[in-house]
């Protein structure tokens, strides 16, 4: 047993804190972490205090008797910056976007409090991939958390995607020879393919299904909802 | 590893064209089995280097050969900022432009070369620090170091090029790196003799070799500080037959140079420790990694592993290996390190799991500083007392220090741990001096009325490299100069220094022009150097900021 916030959290050897915390029905924000795939600890949102560290919650392990604390106002305003900085480095056009409502990223944006970009704009110029016949790469909405890479990897054993380059030219990058997703033996059926938690990642066809209003996150927060897609069906969450 | 004479490490300005028998050739000279997945990156580094780029047809291939896919190839090249796919120039220079270059002048040599050289075959970059900072200017061409280009002699380097003049016909003084040693101390200046700190090991257990490091108080000279004997100690525990030694000599810092001193003077001392480490924790063998800007030690260095392999220390029991890096500074990062030397991308990996539990390949790995090993070596020479004799009690021992600016006397300073920065100025002839920062960008910065800190492992700025600046600098470009290096070699993993490094960029940018908002845009910066401290991944991260908190610090001070 640990204590989240307070909370005594039931843990199994080997599981990190967000893990157990995800099992026991407790909400710590989150992107790049999914309970079906090895944590990466990229997106930093899920960051926690314990023994004065503070800690990604997905990466670190729990320990019995430990204090962690993820409800603080300290924390609560570093994660704010944290998804702002993710806005601004991007391209993210919510109101056109086909995600909009059902994007992790707007909801957490939402959740926290979000009103603004407070960081000046990046707008950087990324190359887009339309070359696969069923999905759409829209690298401008890509916030570099390698679920996808990670989906492709463990479960659909194609590993398709794969992140290149460095620093703020980190991108997503597709394993064929001509580096277009079109190339790959990427399918609709993937795992992958449905694994994004942002816009990144499109089915051509069947956007916009909802109005809306009845959008996966327009009455239910993030922090109740859970991170869903919402083709995924959204039994992986509480 | 079997020949020591590498035609890729050669100086050239002419590259053969693409030949697979010259590329397999090559990678057969070096290694039994160069095909190895995980020696991709290291077959990267040597394609570039004979042949000056990694084009279409060699990425095709390498991942024939090797097994790895194209995509993964390509992901390697666009992380390592020395490997490039395009077409190479005759000549491509890479000017090192660390603000002490930048003092010294390397934006009008810049100016200058580009003017005089234009139209020739050739690409003019800057780079970050080749740590040659006791020799501005300093650049790299087509990997080797020219090392002091000034307004003299600035002509008739633009002539040779002009003139096509093959690399290997320029004057040998232009590529003369000087590593005097200022002021001499313990591990510079013992009578060391070959062998006998292994032959001084092997008369000892395991534990006794780790409790003699344990009881000089040896600690992490790479900046951490961290205690050596508690590293070695962890690995050795590991139940795990395979077990691996890591030197990290990635002295990647801006202003750090202290390593390049004993990779090039002191090669058998660090060897020497290495096998040390390895009989203290029982590895198998061991790796060093070479930062790509000091391919000028890569022959060197080999020799001196042939030496030891003649000599029977290297052996099928416990051999060394030696790899180049390729132009990114996290890989000084032991966990970075780690992946690139398994042939990844440098990408910090989380920890726990630490290198000595689950390090390289997933094995139990010890990951020191060159000058670490040098000091046990050391300590197993002369005894743990010698070590401890000078210095302070957390911090015993002496150490390197790379000293460079706005002082008479720049270059290398052996001091015991614990001289204070004022008595360093004094050595090294320092005048009139604003500011010193010590440790690199990472670092801390030291105002006058704090020169009687100590250097030592008590007080921040510990890596070793002391940088000079006198009243007639801007504390602006100082701190512009930091952060746009962070901005350059964040890795990209995470979100606050993927993004955080280059927003800061921006806010320094609107502080300096925006006068009016000046308030804010400072309480912005320092919310978001806190931001970075507080939830960054790794080192890198975490300490990008502190270069505007040190700055602020300043201005406030002065203000």
């Amino acid at each position: 047993m640990f204590q989240l916030d307070g909370n005594p959290i039931a843990f199994s050897k080997g599981d990190s804190i967000l893990q157990a915390a995800h099992k026991a029905g407790y909400y710590i924000p989150h992107l790049c972490f999914h309970p079906d795939f090895k944590a990466h600890g990229s997106c930093r949102l899920c960051v926690v205090d314990v023994k004065g560290k503070t800690v990604s919650a997905c990466t670190q392990p729990a320990e019995d008797k430990l204090e962690v604390y993820s409800d603080t106002a300290e924390l609560r305003q570093s994660r704010l910056r944290l998804i702002q900085l993710l806005f601004a480095e991007g391209n993210h056009y919510c109101p056109s976007c086909e995600v909009s409502g059902n994007c992790q990223l707007q909801a957490l944006a939402y959740d926290l409090g979000m009103t603004h970009y407070h960081y000046d704009p990046f707008s950087p110029l990324r190359q887009q991939d339309g070359s696969h016949s069923q999905l759409f790469i829209d690298q401008d909405r890509c916030i570099q958390c390698d679920l996808c890479g990670r989906a492709s990897q463990e479960q659909d054993l194609k590993s398709v995607y794969l992140l290149a380059g460095r620093g703020q030219d980190t991108h997503l990058a597709f394993r064929s020879h001509n580096g277009q997703l079109g190339s790959t033996n990427a399918s609709m059926d993937d795992r992958a393919a449905h694994i994004c938690p942002v816009g990144c990642i499109l089915p051509k066809a069947g956007n916009y299904p909802d109005i809306a209003g009845e959008r996966l996150y327009d009455k239910i927060p993030i922090h109740t909802q859970g991170n869903h897609r919402r083709d995924e069906g959204g039994q992986d969450e509480p | 590893m079997v020949n020591p004479i590498n035609d890729w490490l050669t100086a050239k300005s002419d590259f053969p064209s693409w030949s697979t028998d010259l590329a397999e050739q090559t990678l057969l000279r070096h290694y039994h089995n160069p095909f190895l997945p995980e020696r991709v990156l290291q077959n990267l580094v040597i394609l570039q280097q004979l042949f000056g780029h990694i084009s279409l047809p060699m990425q095709e291939w390498l991942s024939r050969k090797s097994g790895v896919h194209i995509a993964d190839l390509r992901a390697l090249i666009s992380f390592y900022l020395f490997l490039e796919e395009a077409k190479p120039c005759r000549y491509h220079l890479r000017f090192a432009d660390n603000i002490i270059e930048q003092h010294a002048g390397v934006n009008e040599l810049i100016e200058q070369v580009k003017e005089k050289l234009c139209g020739c075959d050739c690409k003019i970059e800057t780079t970050s620090c080749i740590g040659l900072s006791d020799h501005p200017v300093s650049l790299l061409v087509n990997g080797f170091p020219v090392t002091r280009l000034t307004a003299d002699n600035v002509n008739d380097f633009c002539q040779l090029i002009r003139r096509g003049a093959p690399l290997q016909d320029w004057p040998r003084s232009w590529f003369a790196v000087n590593n005097l040693i200022r002021h001499k101390g313990p591990l510079t200046a013992y009578p060391y003799q070959a062998g006998q700190g292994i032959a001084q090991a092997k008369s000892l257990s395991r534990e006794q070799i780790i409790d003699l490091i344990g009881d000089a108080g040896l600690r992490g000279m790479g900046g951490a500080g961290f205690p050596t004997a508690f590293k070695w100690h962890w690995c050795e525990q590991q139940n795990e037959p395979i077990k691996y030694i890591a030197c990290n000599a990635d002295e990647g810092e801006p202003g750090t140079f202290k390593d390049r001193y004993y990779l090039s003077q002191q090669t058998d001392q660090m060897i020497e420790g290495m096998i040390i480490a390895a009989l203290a924790v029982g590895a198998v063998r061991g790796f060093i990694y070479l930062r790509g800007e000091y391919l000028y030690l890569y022959q060197p260095i080999e020799k001196g592993l042939q030496r030891w392999r003649e000599q029977g220390y290297l052996n099928a029991d416990f051999d060394i290996e030696l790899h180049l890096g390729a132009g990114a500074y996290i890989c000084g990062e032991e966990s970075a390190m780690i992946e690139s030397l398994a042939g990844k991308r440098g990408i910090p990996t989380p920890k726990p799991p630490f290198p000595g539990e689950k390090g390289l390949f997933d094995k139990p790995t010890v990951v020191n500083n060159v000058e670490t090993f040098v000091a046990a070596t050391y300590i197993l020479q002369q005894g743990s007392k010698a070590f401890k004799s000078v210095g302070t009690e957390k911090s015993p021992g002496s150490r390197l220090h790379s000293v460079s600016g706005d002082c008479q006397q720049p270059g290398l300073y052996e001091l015991p741990q614990g001289t204070p920065v004022r008595e360093l100025l004094a050595l090294c002839d320092a005048k009139d001096t604003l500011c010193v920062q010590a440790g690199g960008p990472s670092g801390a910065l030291y105002l006058p009325h704090q020169f009687d800190t100590p250097l030592d492992f008590e007080n921040p700025g510990r890596g070793g490299s002391v940088m000079v600046f006198n009243r007639s600098r801007s504390l602006m470009d100082i701190t512009r100069n930091f952060i746009q290096f962070f901005r350059h070699e964040s890795c990209g993993f995470c979100t606050p220094c993927r993004a955080g490094t280059v927003a800061m960029c921006n806010l320094l940018e609107r502080y300096e022009h925006q006068p009016t908002l000046k308030e804010q845009n400072k309480s912005d910066m320092i919310e978001l150097a806190q931001l970075m401290q507080q939830t960054s991944h790794c080192g890198l991260g975490k300490t990008a900021g502190l270069p505007i908190l040190n700055f602020l610090n300043l201005v406030e001070h002065h203000e």
